[in-house]
């Protein structure tokens, strides 16, 4: 396992799911900022929450627009895109089940800074922004958790800010691909999650045609192959190599 | 250096108590005006919560050109701009990589204070400046007993992830010299004079540090500051810069 690889490991090791709070069968857990939460914690989230359900590919909120709370995602998977100049978007982070959506608009007057829209159909909790910002001030140990939250995703946009000014497309993009095969698992190499090549583009910050153009390098050099819209990693070490050619710090908390 | 501070419980240890020279003479800072000045900045949160704050804070007066901290220092709490700027700079493999301009009201040290270790920036005053710090242990008390000032904490740290992200997408798709331009606008806006002569930005940055603000390379900068000075839009003064067509800067 390279450097990368295992540093993602550690990331997301130190911070295990909390317990089921909705008791929704197959849940397979919350987000870690509710890990701790005693008994009637729970009960009191648990009457605040909203079961909330969308298609494959549907908006659930769009960027400019009031934010009235915050969503937990049960099942399937979201993605937060931020509008760029000229209709260009980019894809701020994928957020998958026990993970929050929206949180960070809890705080800063309440408007939404992103959209976000369904990549698989999504069920979730919804909790209002008045009844969760009460339920922080009598749970604080839940509200240093958030802070720490939004505070790690602050550094790993600082990074990112960073890499993208700096670094290449190829190393974007190879980055990308690992921080992907960490996320979703692979089986035989092949990234467990069925991406475009725009979504991939967005995601990496970079224009549709030099992603297509670089995935197709990537497999003429032997280092993945494309079928479809699955990748598969055939050679990680050498991946990993394009991924940090300064030997930079990986990327945490941004998929 | 001038370092004032209303407590006698002033930890020894921190990185505060090392800014004080002891050749300075220490200058009588009024009490009231900590409060009123700090009050101001504090406004959203509740008078007994706002209180706590205010017991805890440490006014540091500081010359031009002084280090708040540097990048790998240990996290020691926040610290409030009351007057003046703060140069945040982070360098990664020894090149400058990022840069940030704070000024009155913003705060520095919050993105750390919940989730590293050590200042991931380092701080350098711009110009005579002063700030209210409060101590990581006073926070951690403060947060226990008034939570609110733990959202307001939440808040400030929520600005500035928009003010990321939002640099995050002009970066992609916003072309160098446009990015420059706008950095210009709003550094100009933010900190600027207004002369007679269009506006005097009156911070002395180098060409690195204008490349780690607007995250382009320094070559560019050198190469769009000269295209501008040759359309009459900018003026350089050594290391300042006035802005002369500020209307046309803007609509780039």
């Amino acid at each position: 396992m390279g450097v990368m690889a295992q540093r993602g490991v550690a990331i997301s090791a130190g911070r295990p799911k909390s317990p089921p709070i909705c008791g929704v069968e197959g849940c397979a857990g919350c987000s870690w900022i509710f890990t701790g939460l005693d008994r009637e914690g729970q009960q009191e989230l648990l009457k605040l929450m909203r079961s909330v359900e969308y298609g494959a590919d549907e908006a659930i909120f769009h960027e400019g627009t009031p934010a009235f709370g915050f969503f937990i995602i049960c099942s399937g998977k979201a993605k937060l895109i931020k509008q760029g100049p000229a209709g260009k978007r980019q894809i701020l982070k994928i957020v998958g089940p026990g993970e929050l959506l929206g949180e960070e608009n809890l705080f800063d007057g309440g408007t939404h800074t992103a959209s976000a829209r369904t990549i698989e159909p999504t069920r979730a909790r919804f909790i209002k922004r008045e009844d969760f910002l009460d339920f922080l001030m009598r749970y604080p140990t839940v509200a240093l958790r958030l802070a720490e939250k939004v505070a790690r995703e602050l550094q790993s946009f600082q990074a990112k800010l960073i890499e993208t000014a700096y670094e290449s497309c190829r190393a974007r993009l190879a980055r990308l691909l690992l921080a992907l095969a960490e996320k979703y698992g692979t089986v035989e190499g092949e990234i467990q999650a069925r991406i475009s090549r725009t979504d991939l583009a967005e995601m990496a910050g970079i224009s549709t045609e030099t992603a297509i153009r670089t995935l197709g390098e990537f497999e003429e050099r032997g280092l993945i192959s494309l079928k479809r819209r699955k990748i598969a990693i055939l050679d990680r070490t050498r991946l990993e190599e394009v991924a940090t050619p300064l030997g930079a710090e990986p990327i945490e908390n941004l998929l | 250096m001038i370092k004032i501070s209303f407590l006698l419980d002033l930890p020894q240890t921190s990185k505060v108590s090392t800014l004080i020279p002891a050749s300075r003479p220490t200058e009588y800072y009024n009490r009231m005006t900590k409060a009123q000045e700090l009050s101001h900045w504090l406004s959203s949160l509740e008078p007994a919560a706002r209180a706590a704050v205010l017991a805890k804070a440490h006014m540091l007066i500081l010359p031009p050109q002084t280090e708040v901290y540097a990048q790998g220092d240990p996290v020691d709490g926040i610290y409030i701009v009351v007057e003046g700027v703060v140069k945040e700079l982070a360098a990664r493999e020894g090149c400058l990589r990022l840069a940030r301009l704070s000024g009155p009201g913003e705060v520095l040290g919050v993105g750390e204070l919940f989730s590293e270790p050590v200042q991931t920036m380092s701080a350098v005053t711009m110009r005579p400046t002063r700030l209210a710090w409060v101590s990581q242990a006073d926070l951690h008390k403060i947060f226990a007993e008034h939570p609110s000032v733990l959202l307001w904490a939440m808040q400030q740290l929520s600005t500035k992830l928009r003010e990321l992200r939002r640099a995050l997408v002009e970066t992609v798709y916003v072309e160098s010299a446009a990015r420059l331009t706008r950095k210009l606008v709003e550094v100009a806006e933010r900190f600027g004079e207004r002369t007679p002569h269009g506006v005097l930005i009156d911070i002395k940055l180098s060409r690195d540090e204008w490349a780690a603000l607007a995250g382009m390379a320094p070559e560019t900068v050198s190469r769009v500051l000269h295209d501008l000075e040759r359309r009459g839009w900018i003026a350089l003064e050594g290391r300042r810069i006035r802005l002369l067509e500020e209307e046309k800067l803007s609509l780039t």
